[in-house]
């Protein structure tokens, strides 16, 4: 058969199947919007954080190191065409206006070079930027300094052993993470100038860095291979801490945890979608039996009826797809229109390409996939039903059978791979999604076996008849029961997933988080903070001590060895780490293995368990450091996690008490100050003890705060969207049966059934199907939660039982609500209808 | 003499029913030479229906062997036997099979189509012609009067020149009137295309037109006799 005939056939079969169309674009379109929108969302966030995270660190890549950056850098920066450089040397200072009453403030001390920063902006008053404004003996400084000293642009002030004339003010610039960025205000000096004020010399903390930004696209590719180049270039390139913009950025870890849930919760909207396709296409396929019947009669093989029939759904899959790609491409263009507080960082617009493949791709695959065990029903359909109506079908081919189904369950798998962040997701999602088909199956044909079995004695005769109606040949029940089970299942379970997430969440927002914190409190200086602190009202005081020091060794190899090592370490293991000790740990903190302080004979060491696995330790590693020239070896005994939400003091390496006596250490005080309170404490510590620095974080606690409530309004948007396909699904399902119900109603008028008696029937029967399906889909649900919170999210939560009644009532009352509202024009039909 | 066009060896029908085995047809043998008009009679739930479509290929017997012009159907898979009705066998049914969704030319056109003949839509159209409904091409079988559906239906199984027509009560659905009128085009459009016709009926005037009467009785030819 030529193929325009096959087109042409293909486009006169589709008469009167307008309705049908209509559902399947719209339960396929829902599923594939979730997908498109969640994806291009995701999309945005990652690229809108990619560009504030630049901002932040003015640059694509930094490189810092406590001493001046070596020549080989330089040399190998210089080989790199079109590269932009600046740099900084960094310190923190006292800057004082000299005068009768002496006003110093602690100070940030920028030393720049080239044009600073390489991205986002420094905005100077007057302006003109950093460049018009420095010169051999002005400086430029933020406006909190101006304040603190009381002075106004064009005063002098006294950095180091200089007297600088204040040029201009600014504001904005780079936000370098850690926390010597809050408060302390910034003055900005050029280099020349920054020599002479004899800041270098003093050993103080001094920071160099050089910010660069590569010449076209930055992709993380290439910066991770300009890394790895300049790496190559420095011998002992250890002391280099190198920071890529795609590593830093508030709350991006968060994020992308929960991109695969919500990757995998969009798709549980498009499979939903798919049984809507299924019931769509059994619905049709049956509806066209007798057509088909002559069809084959008249000599179409049923191949070529098949290969119509997946021609017709690849269509209709494709126009679907493509609603659906389109309202999820509208999905991020409308967070930003009416809701841009939602999301974390301004989005970055961009037609989503990838998203929309993805979107249109899992959408034609599923489709075809849920269509095909409905369509290989064709090869079943008897020519000889021209002859009988009630021919009996041909046997079933097994083997079609079984490859139709194996196929779907592997198309929903790789869905599943394709949209979660790990195989294992996947896995369990696939395995759900069998699981819970087969039990809503198992259910369905128990209700079946009853309806054929209800006793007929002592009921109302509508409650027999509505009951066994569910039996009758066509009813569909199986088909409706599993239907509506999967979309009550995630209605629930969304709505389950996401309330606790959010209790959750906002239970862990800490209110005894500390509001500020207190550095570089040398022993002598311990009781005076103390008691600076009770003056103002501290509660939550927590005091620990901080010894940096640097990894060496670990079980015998030196650092310099394992960092050759492929996926070992990284930057962490050369970085100067910060080691406390503790008797005991904080709340917060879970060993997780090993145990705490175990081992009378050794210095022990507990990690953070990320931490230790990003090292590649383990219970039982040894590992030697760097103590500020003092070697200290210390055996790792236990691991533990953090609850880093909590912003209490947490370190990723805690050493027993003792095993680092003797070593140089500084205090770190943290507590929770009454708002009104900050400043008076940050006064009078600036009096008594002027070399420690009060760091107020109550301004990124509300950060946190935000993202949180931002992450859980996310939650519930994309509920929303698992509500909406779930409820597609429902209408569906019930008005795929609606089609033979206008002439069953016709018929049970004539024989004098009244309107009141139909309805009375059919909330029966709708009623039951919606019942069963909400008992195992609230079941499904309550289990995909407690598997997802306490597996996958790592929350303690306990499951309210009573969502399955609620799940079953409410699934129950909207079937049945939707099967009458569906079946309106049935109910309006005049019993001679019967006649036709 | 060249071979017979349809030819029953022996064919056998039987359905499980209730534990017992329910016997339709046993031990039918037939042979129809080319160019014959055989009428088959018999009372209601006599086998009639299911041994045309045992003929057609429709079925499949549970016994015995059906050939069509020489070739046995039951080394067919479906694929193969749709493809040989395509080109050599026509149909007519009691209720007249069209396609809900298709127009009368539409109906007509698709066996053509399906065979790849050059022109179908106008050959479809010149056929309509044929049968007197040249000016309802383009109505759908809904619109249509059970007499001129017939006659649609008509059109459909001559169009693509069959050797064989196989015609089951084609006119039990049709008041007197109007079931002889489509008989008699039936017939004629036979004899102009110098068709095979096996017609099921229990109508005896129309079976006193043909050739050969085939008597059904409880699944078994009880007589035969041939047109003086
Ligand atoms: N699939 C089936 N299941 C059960 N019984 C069947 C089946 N097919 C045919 N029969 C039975 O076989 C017998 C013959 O049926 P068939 O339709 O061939 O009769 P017929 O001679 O065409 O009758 P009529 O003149 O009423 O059309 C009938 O008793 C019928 O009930
Ligand atoms: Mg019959």
């Amino acid at each position: 058969m030529k193929p325009s005939t096959y087109v042409r056939w293909m486009l006169r079969d589709s008469r009167g199947a307008r309705g049908r169309m209509v559902y399947f674009t719209i339960c396929l379109a829902v599923g594939v919007a979730a997908v498109v929108g969640t994806a291009a969302l995701a999309d945005g966030i990652d690229r809108g954080f990619d560009q504030e995270s630049r901002a932040i660190l003015g640059a694509d890549l930094t490189v810092d190191a406590k001493r001046p950056l070596p020549a080989e850098l330089d040399a190998a920066l210089t080989t790199i065409d079109g590269l932009e450089r600046s740099d900084t040397v960094e310190t923190m200072s006292m800057v004082l206006v000299p005068g009768t009453k002496a006003r110093s403030r602690l100070t940030r001390v920028f030393a720049v070079r080239g044009s600073y920063p390489l991205y986002g902006e420094i905005v100077t008053e007057p302006r003109g930027g950093l460049e018009a404004h420095l010169g051999p003996d002005t400086v430029v400084v933020e406006i909190d300094l101006l304040t603190a000293l009381g002075i106004a642009v064009g005063d002098s002030v006294r950095v180091g052993t200089q007297m600088l004339r204040v040029a201009a003010t600014a504001t904005g610039g780079p936000q370098q993470t850690g926390f010597t960025s809050f408060l302390a205000p910034r003055l900005y000096v050029s280099q020349e100038a920054f020599a002479r004020t004899g800041l270098l010399g003093f050993g103080s903390r001094v920071q160099y860095r050089a910010l660069l930004r590569l010449p076209g696209p930055p992709t993380r590719e290439r910066i991770d291979r300009l890394v790895e180049r300049l790496e190559a270039a420095v011998p002992d390139a250890a002391y280099l801490d190198f920071d890529p913009y795609h590593q830093i950025g508030r709350g991006r870890r968060w994020i992308q945890r929960m991109e695969g849930f919500v990757g995998l919760a969009a798709l549980l909207s498009l499979v939903i979608g798919g049984i809507g396709v299924a019931l769509i296409v059994r619905a049709w396929i049956a509806g066209r039996t007798r057509a088909m019947a002559v069809m084959r009669a008249l000599g179409v093989t049923p191949t070529q009826i098949l290969v119509l029939s997946l021609g017709h759904t690849l269509l209709l899959a494709l126009a679907g797809s493509a609603v659906g790609a389109v309202l999820g491409c509208l999905l991020p263009v409308a967070v930003r229109t009416w809701a841009p507080s939602l999301l974390p960082v301004e989005i970055v617009s961009v037609i989503p390409v990838g998203a929309v493949l993805r979107g249109v791709g899992l959408g034609v695959g599923l489709s075809l996939a849920f269509a095909l065990p409905a369509l290989s029903a064709i090869w079943r359909v008897s020519p000889a039903r021209v002859l009988r109506s009630d021919a009996d079908p041909l046997p079933p081919q097994r083997l079609v059978q079984v490859a139709s189904a194996v196929f779907l369950v592997g198309a929903v798998f790789a869905a599943a791979v394709v949209q979660a962040d790990q195989t294992r997701h996947a896995v369990w999602f696939t395995g759900g999604f069998v699981l819970l088909i087969g039990l809503l199956y198992l259910a369905a044909r128990g209700l079946l076996a009853f309806a054929r079995r209800v006793p007929r004695r002592r009921l109302s005769p509508y409650l027999v008849h509505g009951i066994t109606a569910l039996a009758r040949p066509g009813a569909g029940t199986v088909g409706a029961v599993v239907a509506l089970g999967l979309g009550t299942m995630v209605i629930t379970g969304i709505a389950l997933v996401e309330t606790r997430l959010r209790e959750a969440i906002l239970a862990n927002l800490p209110s005894t988080a500390p509001s500020v914190f207190l550095i570089d409190i040398q022993p002598a200086q311990r009781e005076a903070v103390r008691a600076e602190l009770e003056e103002v009202g501290a509660r939550e005081i927590d005091e620990v001590p901080v010894v940096m020091a640097r990894i060496a060794a670990i079980d015998g190899t030196s650092v310099a060895e394992i960092a050759q090592e492929e996926g070992r370490g990284g930057w962490s293991l050369t970085r100067e780490q910060r080691l406390t000790w503790r008797k005991e740990l904080t709340p917060d903190n879970e060993i997780t293995a090993g145990a705490l302080w175990s081992d009378p004979e050794r210095k022990e060491l507990s990690i953070e368990a990320g931490f230790a696995k990003r090292l590649g330790v383990d219970v039982g590693s040894r590992i030697e450091f760097d103590v500020q020239g003092v070697s200290v070896t210390l055996h790792v005994t236990s691991l533990r996690t953090v609850e880093w939400q909590s912003l209490s003091l947490n370190f990723f390496l805690v050493a027993e008490p003792g095993a680092l006596q003797g070593a140089p250490a500084l205090y770190l005080t943290s507590a929770l100050v009454p708002e009104a309170q900050e400043q008076v404490l940050q006064d009078q510590l600036a009096a008594a003890v002027p070399n420690v620095t009060v760091l107020r974080v109550r301004a990124v606690l509300d950060q946190v705060m935000a993202l949180l409530e931002r992450i859980a309004l996310g939650l519930r948007i994309l509920g929303a969207f698992t509500v909406l396909a779930g409820l597609a699904i429902l209408a569906g399902s019930v008005s795929a049966s609606v089609l033979h119900r206008r002439r069953e109603v016709a018929l049970l008028k004539s024989l004098g059934v009244t309107r009141g008696g139909v309805v009375r029937l059919f909330l029966t029967e709708y009623g039951l199907c919606g019942a069963l399906a909400g008992l195992v889909g609230g079941g499904g649900a309550l289990l995909l939660a407690w598997t997802w919170l306490e597996h996958i999210a790592d929350l303690d939560v306990s499951l309210p039982w009573l969502a399955l009644p609620t799940a079953m009532l409410g699934t129950a009352i909207l079937t049945a609500v939707c099967g009458l509202a569906a079946n309106y024009r049935a109910l309006r039909v005049r019993p001679r209808e019967v006649l036709r | 003499m060249s071979a017979p066009i349809l030819e029953c060896r022996g064919v056998g029908k039987h359905l499980p029913s209730g534990g017992r085995d329910l016997t339709i047809l046993e031990g039918i043998d037939l042979v129809v030479p080319r160019g014959d008009f055989v009428a088959i009679l018999g009372p209601s739930g006599s086998g009639k229906s299911t041994l045309l479509g045992l003929m057609a290929g429709l079925d499949r017997p549970s016994s015995g062997s059906v050939l069509l012009e020489g070739r046995a159907l039951e080394d067919l898979n479906e694929d193969a036997l749709a493809r040989m009705r395509r080109r050599r066998v026509g149909f007519v049914f009691q209720d007249f099979q069209l396609l809900g969704n298709l127009t009368a030319r539409e109906n007509v056109s698709l066996p053509l189509e399906l065979t790849g003949v050059d022109q179908a839509w106008e050959r479809a159209g010149d056929m309509l012609e044929r049968v007197g409904l040249g000016a309802r091409t383009h109505h759908y079988p809904s619109q249509l009067s059970g007499g001129e559906q017939q006659r649609v239906a008509l059109a459909r199984a001559f169009a693509p020149e069959p050797a064989l027509l196989l015609a089951d009560e084609p006119t039990g659905n049709l008041d007197a009137k109007t079931g002889r009128a489509a008989l008699d085009l039936l017939v004629g459009l036979r004899e102009s295309a110098g068709a095979t016709l096996v017609l099921v009926t229990h109508d005896d005037q129309v079976a006193a037109r043909a050739q050969r009467r085939v008597h059904l009785e409880a699944g078994r030819i009880v007589r035969e006799d041939a047109r003086a």
